[in-house]
Order: structure tokens, then C-alpha cells, then sequence
């Protein structure tokens, strides 16, 4: 696709995204309540926008719960995956909106991250750790493991993505103990590939069964080791993306799958047009804005400038009127 | 004493008391006593009616064979209603019967449509793949919606309130469910029967964990089975409260269901207002009692009918369609079953 093409597309996006704007929040579908998820997603693609990010902000900092976390929505049960997303959220704003934000934006960001250090899976239970700690010692409690969609439960691969990228792309040097856990996560991720590469919702192998990949959840966990280009089941798994994601053309797995190659310095220029044709009139990609948001990331990624790519330099914050 | 020695002591009065402690949870974890009267008091009264409808092929006119046991099941009068279908859309895998076939929304359709419903919706909130617009299109489900005019939500990414769990088994004292489905004046559960390989059989109840909504609770429903399946399977059947079940025992799944298992051609559709006799019937034609599965008996304490001298078959008699399906290896092996909490659906 031609760039200015391109660079026309992303820009519709962008536009579409901000109409449906509701005071830094986003919800899944228009006309309803805000979304976690549909929020940092259209704030993402939307990142280089003051005025806006400002907005998000303030509005993050405002429904984040007494714990520390977030719910899907405002109100909505304890503290739950979308703490990631917001997390990711804020610190791309505060790379992107360098300067701009207070010591509150800061400790929001630390009072996150202490709870996910907190939610790590547990895998065994607390009579099981104390028995395996006397039994051999504290380093056996050092084990890779991820995080959980809610509080307590098992680790899959896609919070735990999503945590690897909230952590990995929050600006400022990480404390030992998130590195570690950073460390342990992406093993865990590394662990559970799939047969022959790729990635599904975690169970690699269930009562004997080599169980598929899946390309979403595949182009997520490349996002989330971008770091690890050279390790075999990244390897494998950007080989897996490239055979399936053809068959699975959809909206979701496309943006997916562009904002993952893109971010191992693949070329993407199929997958961005398949997306582009995808796209309405209006900029949008449907009336899902989580799709929308999604999409309208993936189209920065084809024009070089990849919101999740690690390393990505800040570039110039601009203003658009809403 | 030496030190070591006070060391050793104490790591095995530890382990002494730890093993008591697990022995006692163990036993407190009995599913099938302590049901309250507040919990008993829901159950359905009296005798079920249960239809088994023989239909050999997707290709038949489905509902022109259940239309004829319409009026002795006692179905509700849908005038005016809004209707939400719910299939079994939890994932997809090229030639194997995962899904509830679109030829059953179809069929579902007319039935509630022949029953008066004023507007009708399908949905479903899958539960590993997030990826709805692909399973959607490779189900067939979105093309059936398409031709039939009916509107898809994707339970997953629908608004959500916190609905109340008063009396239930799970430690959940409230669930977030889809406003879709709280909104709905009648859900009607539309499974696909197949074999499961945590809790036996999956059929009407079961399919309710698609009501849950992945925007809290993830991509697998994975609190569902840390709170333990069978009490979830409970609480979701009083929360969502359907009022008919219609299943897809054309194709069914057996071995390792309910994703990974194989084909079984059953050749039969399963259709009744009490979901605990649905699927006890359903568990019988595939050749099981269904005292054996440990949420249908809670079912039979707390939801409606599994004895067969309560449930009035309809129909094609059992014993002309009763297979033998195979089970999944954790029927056989009890100890393969021990992790679900570690494993999607």
C-alpha cells in the first residue's frame, strides 16, 4: 500500500476514534458504559494527543480501585485483567507525553504495579509453599509463572502478555523484584508454546493431547518477547503466524498480527491490506472500538510507528481538535 | 536437642498437621451434602416431560420434527417477547463437532418464533478463542444470523451489571453476567451434547458458562473452575434460569470432549423446560447414568428431574437411540482429573 495511503487510512482512524470520545473514556460499543479494554486501546492508537491523553489520564486515575487495580468497568467487581491494559495505557502516555505527568500519575502507576506483583499466579497453595520451602529450600518458589484473568486463579498467556507489556513499556528503570518477575513470566510463556510453534490460551498439551496454536494469542505473546527474536519458539511461532494468519483474516487477528511482526521488524504490508479493506467509510472497523482501537494501532505499526514496539523513541506530541 | 533435631521435630509436626489440614478440607468438599432449604427450595416440583426427537442429518427440516411434541412439553407462551438463543460456540477445530450447528438456531428460531417471540437474539460469549469474528464465520453461525435476520452479541464484550448470588454453591456472592442475558425476557439453551472431560456430559446447563462474560472473567472462564465446576454449573443454571433447552445430539462428541473428542453420529435432538432432565436424558442416550456425574446429581437435589421415573420421554423411545459413547481418559483414570482449575473448558 502507498504510504500516503496509508498515512490517509490511519488518519481516518484516528478521526473516528476520537468522535467516539467520551471524556477519556471508550466504551466496547457505542451508546454504551466505559471499557477498560476498549479505553486503552483507542487511547493507544490516539497516544501522540495531548489533550486527549490528558483526558485518559485523569480519567484512569479516578476509577482505579483502593487496591490499585482496575475492573472492566467502573464498579464492576474487584480489580481484574484490565488492570494490565490500564497499566499499559499509562505508561505509553507517560512515554509519549513525557513532562506531563504529576507525582499522582506516578504513584498510580506504582500502586498498579504493586498489585500485579501481588496477583502472580500462585501454584501451589500456601501450605504447599511452606511444605516445598522446608523441604527444599526458597528457591524452588522461583518459578516461572504469569498472571491470572482474576485474582487467585491459574496463569494464561494472554494477561500475561498483556502484564509483560504493561511492564515492560512503563517508562523508568524496573525494581529487582519486577524484573524477576518479568524474567519468570516470559519463561512461563516460552513453556507453554505449542508443537511445532505458536501459541494458544496456555494449555500447550491436556491429557496428552498436543493442543493448536492460535494466531491472536500468538501474535500477542511475540509482542509481549519481542526481546527474545532469536529464541526458537519465537522463531517457530512468527513461522505459525505467518502460515495462519491468511485463514484468519479478521479484524482482530490482522492488527495482532501486524503490531507483532512489525515489532520483530517483519515486513507487514500483506496483512495492512487486508486490513485496510476491512475498514468503513466512517475510519472505523465496525462498531466494536475495542477492534477500532486495536486496528487503528496496527495501522501506526505499518506506517513504522508501533506503539508496542520496545525502544520506540517518543516522538513529538501533536494536538487534534475533536 | 540439638538444632537440627528441634528442626526435624518441627518439620514433621508440620507436615503431620498439614496433611490433617488437607484430609479435612478434602472431606468438607463433599458436593453433596449441607444443601440448604434456601438452596433446596429452588428446585423444580413435580415430573418432567422430555422430548427425543430422532433427525439423522442437519440437512432435515429440524423443526417440522419437533414441531408435533411442542404442546405435551409445556413450553411458555413467548408472546411478545425478546428471546435470546444460546449456542455453544466455545471454540472451533476443523471437523469436529465443537459448536451447536447453525441448522439448531435455525430450528430454534422457528420454535420460538411459533411460540410468539417478539424479538430474538443469538448470543454467546465463547470461551478460549477471543477472536468472535472468526468463529462467527468459520461456525457458520454469522451466516445463519445473517440469513435469518437475527442480531448476534457477543456475550464477552456485552455491558455487564453484578447480579446477586443469594443461596449459591460457589463462594461467589455475586456474578457479572451480560445485560443482554439480564435483560432478556427468556434465554433458551441451544448445546451441542458431547462428552467432557472434567465433568462427564456437557449439554443445557453446562453451556451456560458462555453467559459469562470474558471482559471480567478472561479467555478461559477460568474462576468458574477454580470455584469448582459443578457448583458453577448450578449457580449459572438458577442465575440465567433458561426456560427450554434444545440440543444438538445430531453430530455429537465423544472421547475427549468437549473440544478435543471425535464425531458421534447420534442422530437425535433433545428438547424439554427442565434442563436437569434434558441432560439426563441426554446422558442416558450416550449410554451413561446420569447418577454417576456428580453435578447431575446435585441437579436432581437443586435443579429438577434425573430419575427416570420422573421424566416422561416423549417422542422416540431411549432404548431405540441409546448409544454407548466412549468417555475421556479421566473416567477411566481419576487421577488425570485432579487439575481442572489448570485447564480451559
Amino acid at each position: 500500500m502507498h504510504a500516503t495511503s496509508l498515512q490517509d487510512r490511519h488518519q481516518k482512524a484516528l478521526e473516528y476514534i476520537i468522535k467516539q470520545d467520551q471524556g477519556g473514556w471508550w466504551p466496547y460499543h457505542p451508546g454504551q458504559r466505559p471499557s477498560v479494554e476498549a479505553t486503552a486501546w483507542c487511547t493507544i492508537a490516539l497516544c501522540k494527543q495531548v489533550k486527549i491523553g490528558k483526558s485518559v489520564g485523569s480519567y484512569l486515575l479516578a476509577t482505579q480501585n483502593a487496591d490499585g487495580g482496575w475492573s472492566t468497568a467502573p464498579g464492576i467487581g474487584q480489580s481484574d485483567w484490565g488492570t494490565s491494559l490500564a497499566l499499559l495505557t499509562l505508561g505509553i502516555l507517560s512515554r509519549e507525553l513525557a513532562g506531563g505527568q504529576d507525582s499522582d500519575f506516578r504513584k498510580s502507576c506504582q500502586r498498579g504495579i504493586s498489585l500485579l506483583m501481588a496477583r502472580r499466579a500462585q501454584l501451589y497453595t500456601a501450605i504447599g509453599s511452606v511444605i516445598l520451602f522446608l523441604l527444599q529450600g526458597p528457591d524452588v518458589l522461583d518459578y516461572p509463572r504469569g498472571w491470572p484473568w482474576t485474582a487467585g486463579c491459574f496463569h494464561w498467556v494472554e494477561p500475561t502478555s498483556y502484564t509483560l507489556l504493561a511492564l515492560k513499556l512503563m517508562p523508568g528503570d524496573q525494581d529487582p523484584e519486577v524484573r524477576d518477575a518479568v524474567k519468570q513470566a516470559s519463561t512461563y510463556l516460552l513453556s507453554v508454546a505449542c508443537t511445532g510453534g505458536g501459541w494458544n490460551y496456555g494449555n500447550n498439551i491436556t491429557l496428552g493431547a498436543h493442543l493448536p496454536p492460535y494466531p491472536v494469542t500468538t501474535a500477542e505473546v511475540i509482542t509481549a518477547l519481542q526481546d527474545w527474536p532469536d529464541h526458537k519458539a519465537v522463531k517457530e511461532a512468527l513461522t505459525f503466524l505467518n502460515s495462519a494468519a491468511p485463514a484468519q483474516a479478521t479484524i482482530m487477528s490482522l492488527s495482532w498480527a501486524i503490531l507483532a511482526k512489525n515489532a520483530l521488524g517483519e515486513d507487514v504490508s500483506g496483512e495492512i491490506s487486508s486490513l485496510v479493506d476491512q475498514q468503513h467509510p466512517d475510519g472505523s472497523f465496525g462498531d466494536n472500538l475495542l477492534l477500532s482501537g486495536l486496528a487503528t494501532c496496527a495501522l501506526a505499526a505499518g506506517d513504522n510507528r508501533n506503539p508496542l514496539k520496545f525502544g520506540a523513541p517518543a516522538s513529538p506530541a501533536t494536538e487534534v481538535n475533536k | 536437642m540439638t538444632i537440627s533435631d528441634t528442626t526435624k521435630h518441627s518439620r514433621r509436626a508440620f507436615l503431620g498437621a498439614a496433611a490433617a489440614s488437607l484430609t479435612l478440607a478434602a472431606c468438607t468438599r463433599n458436593d453433596e451434602e449441607h444443601f440448604s432449604e434456601a438452596q433446596r427450595s429452588r428446585r423444580r416440583q413435580g415430573e418432567s416431560t422430555v422430548a427425543v426427537v430422532r433427525c439423522q442429518s442437519y440437512d432435515r427440516d429440524i423443526w417440522s420434527l419437533i414441531k408435533p411434541h411442542v404442546l405435551e412439553l409445556g413450553l411458555p407462551d413467548l408472546t411478545g417477547k425478546h428471546v435470546v438463543l444460546k449456542p455453544n460456540m466455545v471454540e472451533y477445530r476443523k471437523d469436529k463437532p465443537v459448536h451447536t450447528n447453525p441448522a439448531m438456531i435455525e430450528a430454534a428460531a422457528q420454535l420460538v418464533d411459533h411460540l410468539g417471540a417478539g424479538q430474538i437474539t443469538v448470543a454467546e460469549g465463547p470461551g478460549h478463542f477471543r477472536d468472535t469474528e472468526f468463529l462467527l464465520s468459520a461456525t457458520g453461525i454469522g451466516k445463519i444470523c445473517s440469513q435469518l435476520g437475527l442480531p448476534f452479541v457477543d456475550l464477552n464484550l456485552d455491558e455487564v451489571d453484578l447480579l446477586p448470588n443469594p443461596a449459591g454453591l460457589t463462594e461467589l456472592k455475586h456474578f457479572v453476567l451480560p445485560k443482554t442475558i439480564l435483560t432478556a425476557d427468556a434465554v433458551v439453551s441451544l448445546p451441542k451434547m458431547k462428552t467432557h472431560h472434567w465433568v462427564g456430559v456437557t449439554a443445557s446447563m453446562k453451556n451456560l458458562f458462555g453467559t459469562v462474560p470474558g471482559r471480567k472473567y478472561g479467555w478461559p472462564k477460568n474462576l468458574l473452575h477454580f470455584q469448582g465446576i459443578e457448583r458453577s454449573i448450578i449457580d449459572l443454571v438458577h442465575l440465567v434460569s433458561p426456560v427450554f433447552a434444545l440440543v444438538d445430539g445430531i453430530v455429537a462428541m465423544e472421547g475427549d470432549g468437549p473440544i478435543n473428542g471425535v464425531a458421534k453420529e447420534s442422530g437425535i435432538v433433545v428438547l424439554g423446560n427442565d434442563l436437569a432432565a434434558v441432560d439426563a436424558t441426554c446422558a442416558r442416550a450416550m449410554g451413561l447414568d446420569p447418577k454417576n456425574l456428580t453435578y447431575m446429581r446435585m441437579a436432581g437435589e437443586l435443579v429438577g428431574n434425573i430419575d427416570s421415573q420422573k421424566i416422561k420421554v416423549i417422542g422416540t423411545p431411549l432404548d431405540e437411540v441409546r448409544q454407548s459413547f466412549v468417555m475421556p481418559v479421566t473416567f477411566s483414570d481419576p487421577k488425570l482429573a485432579g487439575s481442572p482449575g489448570q485447564q480451559g473448558s
